[in-house]
């Protein structure tokens, strides 16, 4: 996968999930919750029919 | 006449699909008497393609990286609607902008490749790179939007005060830029006497008068003349604006061959502009004048159109698909919602079926091409029985398609199937609704029943159909509309797109003179748009103008899920016209078309060692997703109608910015994949899933570092990762 950012080396570093969940939470914290999303970004699911019909 | 030298000019914005007929037409008929310098310039495909190349995007690339304005907004610690617009576009650029900018011309390439446009995961990248290329121009001149159908600006083209200060204003016109250093040294290279701009489309309207005044600031003494549909409609409005009388010194109306012939001889000898008939034009004094009327020509003695000059190459399809006008007019000129006597004719005149037969054989000889639009209104009965024929007679290899009336007493079996064995492969019919009661007031003369009986032969022929469908006609109720879409659904397999607008209320229409019978009590007229043409309105009995565009969403939403061309990631539809045809001619039938390409699935099969293929990926601060679903929460339902743009007027703006609750940042991943050209947002979580297939861990180890109770979660978001093909196929059994 490539990034424009520089690239971690993930084989060195702890098995960990993405920053905003890796933390360890103390045992007294809710657990942390996973959303696994994937979501089309994609603007062109927006076209109006009727700016199409124009032309 | 043979020193007069003349420049017609198609501006943009229209499709890039094909060329558009008005030039040809016109430049046949000068060059056929005796005017021999005619340049025919389709500044329209020229822009495109300019603004679509990798100079000038990375030109575009470059000035909002060195904004800074991305890092701005995504070390924010909060976006309002204004924010969330704006990140939205920028953040898709900081993510593709370079992959982009290196593939446009490939894109290009693919989609004028007879080999490469008909291999649909290539046409698609190639489509979503030229999407996602005219994204990034647009947004370096924000709020202006130019897509492949259509360019707004934030300035209204119904006041004329706004376009003209549009058309100076460099920030956010990116026309004055193509203009300058391409357009003009063109034009300054041909030093024309005369130049006619052809204006359709309401989107060539400031991209027009920007032009004009770039042209009369070079030379002030050429004429210019603006004609074409959309001056047949607004011209008489214009001409009452002294500015614009500063750009251009006359309007043709209506049909433009006699009286641009007309106006080349006025110009080239010198005489009154009086002598030109159906034109508009301003005095030295300040005065404006009107010439006479005189009828259009018999359309049997016009020419063959001639598209010598433009650039054929050009249009974004594998093979050129011309227009040709059979007809002009429409011969039932009854439907009481129509204009089209206000920008054709007036009458109804039609070719001969041999000048037709020629036409379409000298066109396919000598521009090596067999696809057609016939560019008509309506097919006429005596076209749709005698022309199979005369096509097939002649010998000609053409496939084509054009727009018909629901006639139900010439559309037998046999007028069916001839249509197709002569070559058409796909007819559009003005259905507008299911309801009897809807149809006899729009005075469409057609039964409902009947229609799709017509429907039914049309695609037992093979031919694929397209409707034409209306909601919010005056009086329509919410079951009325709903009634059209649910007959449509019912009968999907007769029909293969859809083309469904909201009413518009305009003031050159029938019902608009009539309006009282129609139960329309009031409108609405905006005292500062001079050039309107459209009317909100309110009618005392059926929808109101909201339900009206509720029921139109539910309308598109429904398409959307259930027809094949509006499905998923297709956009054959949306790339609009020649494509969609184009394609239907060479799987040979809808049938084939669905079964080879529209509905193939994606092998979702996983591998033992899932492994990703090379993706493009950025962290960014706030939650894309989040962001689409607001911004795609926001839309007619919720701002006001403005016509022919949907764009956010500046006090909707104003109000969004204020009550929207401001968005925190909360991180997500942006994933490209290069190799179909889609963009998606991943959780951070989901990211961490994709990042770990690397083909090396097995599935366990991969969800292995989430706890135990988020395990089933992360199995599926493999799943889905390969739904949406973010993993490489599995082409051997798994172990």
């Amino acid at each position: 996968m490539s990034d424009n950012k520089p690239k971690k080396d993930e084989e060195q570093k702890p098995e960990s999930a993405s920053p905003r969940e890796e933390a360890p939470e103390p045992e007294t914290a809710p657990k942390p919750k996973y959303e696994f999303k994937i979501l089309p970004a994609d603007p062109k699911n927006n076209f109006d029919f009727e700016d199409v019909a124009d032309k | 006449m043979h020193g007069m030298n003349v420049a017609l000019i198609f501006p943009p914005q229209g499709h890039f699909t094909q060329p558009y007929l008005s030039l040809p037409s016109l430049a046949a008929w000068l060059r056929q008497n005796g005017i021999e310098r005619v340049e025919q310039i389709d500044a329209n495909i020229d822009a495109y393609d300019w603004i679509l190349s990798q100079e000038r995007l990375g030109r575009s690339l470059s000035k909002l990286r060195q904004s800074g304005e991305f890092e701005r907004l995504n070390s924010s610690g909060g976006l309002d609607y204004s924010g969330m617009e704006r990140y939205q576009q920028l953040s898709e650029i900081e993510l593709i902008g370079d992959e982009v900018v290196a593939g446009i011309e490939e894109a290009k390439r693919i989609l004028r490749s007879r080999e490469d446009f008909y291999d649909y995961e290539k046409y698609l990248w190639a489509g979503r790179t030229l999407e996602q290329a005219l994204r990034m121009f647009s947004a370096e001149f924000a709020p202006t939007r130019l897509t492949a159908h259509g360019f707004v600006m934030r300035h209204s083209i119904e006041r004329s005060a706004e376009i003209v200060e549009a058309a100076s204003n460099r920030d956010e016109n990116p026309y004055i830029e193509y203009f300058e250093e391409v357009l003009l040294p063109q034009l300054q290279a041909q030093d024309p006497d005369l130049i006619g701009i052809s204006v359709t489309f309401p989107s060539q309207a400031i991209p027009t008068v920007t032009l004009a005044r770039l042209i009369k600031a070079w030379k002030p003494s050429v004429h210019i003349t603006l004609g074409g549909g959309l001056m047949a409609y607004v011209a008489e409005k214009m001409a009452k604006q002294p500015a614009i009388w500063s750009v251009i010194d006359s309007f043709v109306l209506l049909e433009g061959e006699r009286p641009l012939l007309e106006l080349c001889r006025v110009v080239e000898q010198g005489g009154s502009l009086d002598e030109v008939s159906n034109l508009i034009y301003g005095t030295p004094d300040g005065v404006v004048r009107t010439t006479a009327h005189k009828e259009p020509l018999d359309i049997k003695t016009i020419p063959t159109p001639d598209f010598d000059g433009l650039p054929l190459g050009k249009y974004f399809t594998p093979e050129l698909v011309l227009p040709v006008a059979a007809t002009r007019g429409c011969y039932w000129g009854k439907c009481v919602f129509c204009t089209l006597y206000t920008v054709i004719g007036p009458g109804y005149r039609g070719r001969t079926i041999e000048q037709t037969v020629e036409d379409l054989a000298i066109l396919s000889e000598k521009y090596n091409t067999r696809s057609f639009y016939l560019a008509i209104e309506d097919l006429p009965p005596n076209m749709a029985k005698r022309l199979p024929e005369a096509i097939l007679e002649a010998g000609l290899d053409v496939q084509w398609w054009c727009d018909a009336r629901l006639e139900h007493d010439v559309f037998d079996q046999e007028v069916c199937d001839n249509l197709a064995k002569a070559g058409c492969k796909r007819i559009a019919f003005g259905y507008e609704s299911s309801s009897k009661r809807v149809l006899d007031k729009m005075c469409k003369g057609i039964d409902p029943d009947a229609s799709l009986e017509l429907i039914q032969r049309v695609r037992n022929s093979g031919i694929s159909v397209t409707l034409y469908a209306m909601v919010g006609f005056p009086s329509e109720t919410l079951e009325e509309a709903r009634g059209t879409l649910e007959t449509i659904l019912k009968h999907q397999e007769l029909i293969q797109e859809v083309s469904v607008r909201v009413f518009y209320l305009d003031e050159r229409s029938e019902i608009f003179k009539r309006r009282e019978e129609f139960g329309i009590v009031e409108i609405y007229p905006d005292e500062e748009s001079d050039l309107q043409v459209y009317y909100d309105f309110k009618a005392d009995t059926g929808m109101s103008r909201r339900e009206a565009r509720d029921v139109y969403l539910e309308f598109t939403q429904a398409l959307r899920s259930h027809f094949p061309v509006f499905q998923n990631t297709n956009m054959l539809y949306h790339e609009l016209k020649s494509h969609y045809f184009l394609y239907l001619a060479h799987h040979g039938s809808f049938e084939n078309l669905c079964q080879e390409v529209l509905e193939v699935e994606r092998s979702t099969s996983i591998s033992s060692k899932p492994n990703r293929p090379r993706l493009v990926t950025r962290a960014i601060n706030f939650d894309r997703g989040e962001i689409d679903a607001t911004l795609s929460s926001i839309d007619s339902r919720t701002l006001r109608p403005r016509y022919q743009s949907d764009l956010v007027e500046d006090e909707d703006r104003r109000r969004l910015d204020a009550e929207l609750p401001t968005l925190r940042p909360t991180p997500s991943v942006l994933v490209y994949d290069p190799r179909s050209g889609e963009v998606r947002t991943l959780s951070p979580a989901a990211a961490t899933v994709l990042e770990r297939c690397d083909g090396q861990r097995s599935a366990e180890e991969i969800v292995s570092i989430f706890p135990a109770d988020a395990h089933a979660g992360a199995r599926e978001c493999l799943n889905e990762l390969s739904r949406n093909g973010l993993l490489t196929p599995v082409h051997t059994p798994v172990q």
